[in-house]
């Protein structure tokens, strides 16, 4: 399978025999039943003043156990970006003076060359030279660095707990991309949001909530997404040249899917582990499935980088205050760097391009219709979305093409074509389409929380959670449990 | 102390229940380490206890279960004889109730047997399977002297013949050689290193020299011809996914029968399991392979296996349960030509970084099974070389995820089929 959105693509291989627990999987026994336990056990057993340290330390052997020697990259980046926030910060209330300006630039500068080069080296390389995470401690870095200057993380933050926050490992692999000030301050940010908890307080109710995210989470990704990951293989396997019509169309609605239960469901988890150490929980996922437009959906979809983009891309360029010349400048840029930040290949220049051009046209011609008729919202949504998804899973532009042939099948048939794929694979996948689908209504996953306290619940959770580990189980280390052929 | 408990069951319900059953896996998960998980101790330490009892639940294996240490092969011909008597035709056509239900169980104890034999390679076994690898070993080299010794006569005679085809009748000293013609050769492929040892068996093992029997060439030989699809009708293609594949894909759903189903490994067909039975077109239905093979005749039986297997110590091991297969479908079957057809190889990708699925062990277990051909009734046939390049790898534009061939290629198979067939005269 491809990246997720937000997860440039790894290549976790280790040696031949050499054993090595990879904890850097949420879904990863070793990770559940061995690092975590322990973790948390010391983490509560030290005193408060001393939490951050443990943190750092367990976030160090996480990141160690999966990205090796980049784990130095990683001290390197924490140190120097401490340092400069040093430099860059401005006291409340202070007019910042030109050095601060110069260091900001410097800082933000040499961040994002970083990112670039490891970016060219895995495409042009090796695509294991790209660390884990890389793409998503940056974006924390560069937004410490922005917030240091404006004011926004709320304190002068000392070497720990910048170290603490850069490297959590409930957030190095694939964000969220919290801001420093809604794990550190007192003041959330954001107080849009009723139910949010006072940052770092621990208490058994969290944990409680906790664990059930994190349940929900596990299930999403081990149940749903994964199941439906052997579904695009299969599509891949028998080559798109050779897929009927509604194959075309239950591969890319499959694929949506995956996408979003992996993603989704990974965000929950690191959400619940947050609260199982006392942060505030941070919201990555609002419903996008119910999204009203593309424009709503992007701001429910992995929501933390919608509103990185917006906050130290989007706006710093002028927003939508100048005209709408530049408006669609920014918007366009803003997608731009969003798609190569996703991948370095043309196909998701190309997708960012398309979610881009889609953007401008509901804000600018089909927009007052889309708010009239709000059915035609939704059907934009969910007809486009799996159409931009395609776009983002297939890296080859001319297997891209052969894709979108099948999917509007005017230029031509196909070559081979079985009609009975549709019927056999919605056969034996619809479980996890209905689940899928009935997942992305938002009253049953709001009841589910609303009611998360209710035995009923809390027995549907103990066995997503013991199903989850059993697949996790019988799948680990044997590949061909999920790829047999 | 128990007043806490109930504080923290009530105030955290799921914490509680999750830690509650841990706790419970780990206390089966010990009591299970010497009796029925003893496969599942890795060198590096236990696995963590969850994980070892989710694994016992998979392979029907409970903690006080009598597991062998791994040593599978052995026992699993014994509980096939108690169903073989059955030359009544009668009889063969009513199912048996009482043998469907032991083939049942065996089948059951062969999986966990295959599951043994699965942990078995990935770690340390026990002082037991060590012996039994070394006595292998040794046999191997045995053999392997003995072999060398004959295929240098072999040679010899070749040359003499001027590698002409072999008549009937024309007697030589043991063993005989199959002519180029009856056979396909086992098509190499680069080596890149990236197999891992336990899958292997060493090079000089020796796997068929049988002077007589089933497995060896008697002087009766056939050679490979082209045919038309007409050819296929009394045939039955036997497989894995790859052959499902060719059932969807390839064009011959009604000129054929097929008995396939995905993750179909050669130990599935000696348990027996179930498969789809698709005869010419025809709507599919659930099938055992023995349960057709008495009730139904065919005169050609393809066989096509062995990717599944590549993760299973190792090739010796897939060498004899091959050879298993063969003689049962002998048996049920005694008039049909079987095929033996070679694992197809993978694309370059995967053979240059997987450690299971690469080309350097699908040539080894070619080379493994090609030597049960015999040119009279038995015959390899590899269309490796209609589909891989120059190194031996599986073309890149003719598969999707590096393992199948694409439905737009299934038809290169089809043709291979066509052209390397034999006619054996009524």
């Amino acid at each position: 399978m491809k990246g997720l959105p937000g997860a440039p693509v790894h290549d976790f291989a280790v040696g031949k025999t050499r054993y090595c627990p990879m904890l850097v999987n949420f879904s990863g026994l070793e990770f559940i039943f061995r690092f975590l336990p322990v973790f948390l056990i010391l983490y509560y057993l030290v005193p408060e003043t001393l939490q951050d340290l443990v943190l750092f330390v367990g976030s160090l052997v996480f990141y160690a156990s999966g990205a090796r020697w980049f784990v130095l990259l990683l001290l390197g980046l924490v140190f120097v970006n401490w340092f400069f926030g040093e430099l860059v910060w401005v006291m409340p209330g202070k007019q910042a003076r030109p050095i601060e300006r110069r260091m900001l630039a410097v800082i933000v500068v040499f961040d994002a060359a970083v990112l670039v080069l490891f970016k060219v080296l895995a495409l042009k390389v090796r695509a294991s030279l790209l660390p884990l995470g890389l793409s998503f401690y940056i974006f924390k870095m560069i937004s410490y660095q922005a917030d240091m200057f404006s004011g926004r993380t709320g304190c002068r933050p000392s070497l720990m707990q910048a170290a603490a926050y850069f490297t959590m490992f409930p957030q190095i692999a694939q964000g969220p991309i919290m801001r420093f000030s809604q794990g550190w301050i007192e003041r959330p940010l954001n107080v849009r949001r009723r139910t949010e908890y006072a940052p770092r307080t621990l208490s058994l109710q969290k944990v409680e909530d906790g664990i059930t995210f994190f349940a929900m989470g596990l299930g999403m990704k081990v149940l749903i997404a994964d199941r439906l990951g052997i579904l695009w293989n299969e599509i891949l396997k028998i080559g798109f040249e050779s897929i009927s019509t509604p194959m075309a169309w239950l591969g890319a609605v499959g694929y949506s899917l995956q996408l979003y239960f992996d993603f989704w469901g990974y965000s929950l988890m690191a959400g619940g582990l947050g609260l199982m150490l006392g942060f505030r929980y941070v919201q990555n996922f609002i419903h996008p499935y119910a999204a009203g437009s593309i424009t709503d959906f992007y701001r429910r979809w992995h929501a933390t980088l919608g509103s990185w983009f917006r906050d130290y891309v989007y706006i710093p360029l002028g927003g939508s205050r100048g005209g709408s010349g530049e408006t669609i400048r920014n918007l366009m840029v803003v997608w731009l760097l969003t798609g190569f930040w996703h991948g370095g290949t043309l196909n998701f220049v190309l997708w960012g391009l398309v979610l881009g051009l889609l953007i401008v046209w509901e804000k600018y011609v089909a927009g007052g219709l889309l708010d009239r008729i709000p059915v035609l919202g939704h059907l934009h949504v969910i007809i486009l979305i799996p159409l931009t998804w395609v776009i983002f899973a297939i890296t080859d532009l001319r297997e891209l093409g052969v894709y979108f042939s099948r999917l509007f099948p005017l230029f031509g048939a196909g070559v081979a074509v079985n009609r009975g794929d549709f019927a056999k694979y919605l056969g034996i996948y619809w479980p996890f389409f209905a689940a899928g689908i009935l997942l992305c209504v938002p009253v049953f996953y709001n009841l589910l929380v609303w009611k998360r306290r209710h035995p009923v619940v809390i027995g549907l959770l103990l066995v997503v959670f013991w199903a989850s580990i059993y697949f996790a189980s019988i799948s680990a280390g044997n590949p061909f449990m999920y790829f047999s052929f | 102390m128990l007043q806490r408990l109930r504080e923290l069951l009530r105030e955290a319900p799921l914490l509680s229940l999750i830690l509650i059953i841990w706790f419970l896996t780990a206390v089966i998960a010990i009591a299970g380490r010497g009796h029925g998980y003893r496969n599942y101790s890795t060198k590096h330490g236990m696995l963590p206890g969850v994980s070892v009892v989710m694994r016992g639940i998979h392979d029907h294996v409970a903690p006080w279960t009598d597991v062998a240490g791994g040593t599978a092969g052995e026992g699993q011909d014994a509980p096939d004889e108690d169903e073989d008597e059955t030359p009544d035709p009668a009889a063969a056509d009513s199912p048996d109730p009482a043998n469907a239900e032991a083939g049942e169980q065996v089948g059951a104890e062969a999986r966990q047997d295959a599951a043994g034999r699965d942990e078995a390679g990935k770690e340390s076994g026990t002082a037991a399977q060590n012996d039994a690898a070394a006595e292998n070993d040794q046999a191997a080299r045995n053999d392997a002297a003995a072999e060398k010794e004959a295929s240098a006569q072999a040679e010899a005679d070749k040359k003499e013949d001027g590698g002409q085809q072999a008549d009937a009748g024309e007697e030589k000293t043991p063993p005989m050689q199959i002519p180029e013609t009856s056979c396909s050769k086992v098509v190499p492929a680069r080596d890149y290193g990236a197999a891992d040892d336990q899958y292997l068996s060493p090079d000089d093992t020796v796997y068929n020299d049988d002077k007589e029997g089933l497995f060896a060439p008697n002087g009766v030989y056939y050679s490979l011809q082209p045919v038309d699809d007409s050819y296929f009708s009394d045939a039955l293609f036997i497989g894995d996914s790859r052959t499902v594949g060719l059932l969807e894909y390839g064009g011959m759903e009604e000129s054929t029968s097929f008995l396939a189903r995905e993750s179909t490994s050669v130990y599935d067909l000696l348990d027996n399991s179930k498969m789809d039975y698709t005869p010419l077109g025809k709507k599919k239905t659930e099938k055992r392979m023995k349960d057709l093979l008495k009730k139904t005749t065919f005169k050609k039986i393809y066989l096509s296996v062995g990717i599944n297997e590549l993760g299973i110590p190792d090739t010796r091991d897939y060498y004899e349960a091959y050879r298993k297969v063969i003689e049962k479908i002998n048996e049920l079957q005694p008039g049909a030509v079987i095929y033996i057809q070679g694992i197809m190889h993978v694309s370059e990708e995967k053979s240059r970084k997987d450690h299971v699925f690469n080309n350097t062990a699908i040539v080894q277990r070619n080379q493994a099974i090609a030597t049960l051909a015999n040119g009279r009734n038995i015959f390899y046939i590899d269309m490796n070389g209609e589909v891989c390049d120059k190194d031996g790898n599986l073309k890149k534009d003719l598969t999707g995820d590096g393992i199948h061939l694409k439905a737009s290629a299934c038809d290169l198979w089809h043709k291979f089929l066509k052209e390397h067939a034999v006619v054996v005269p009524d």
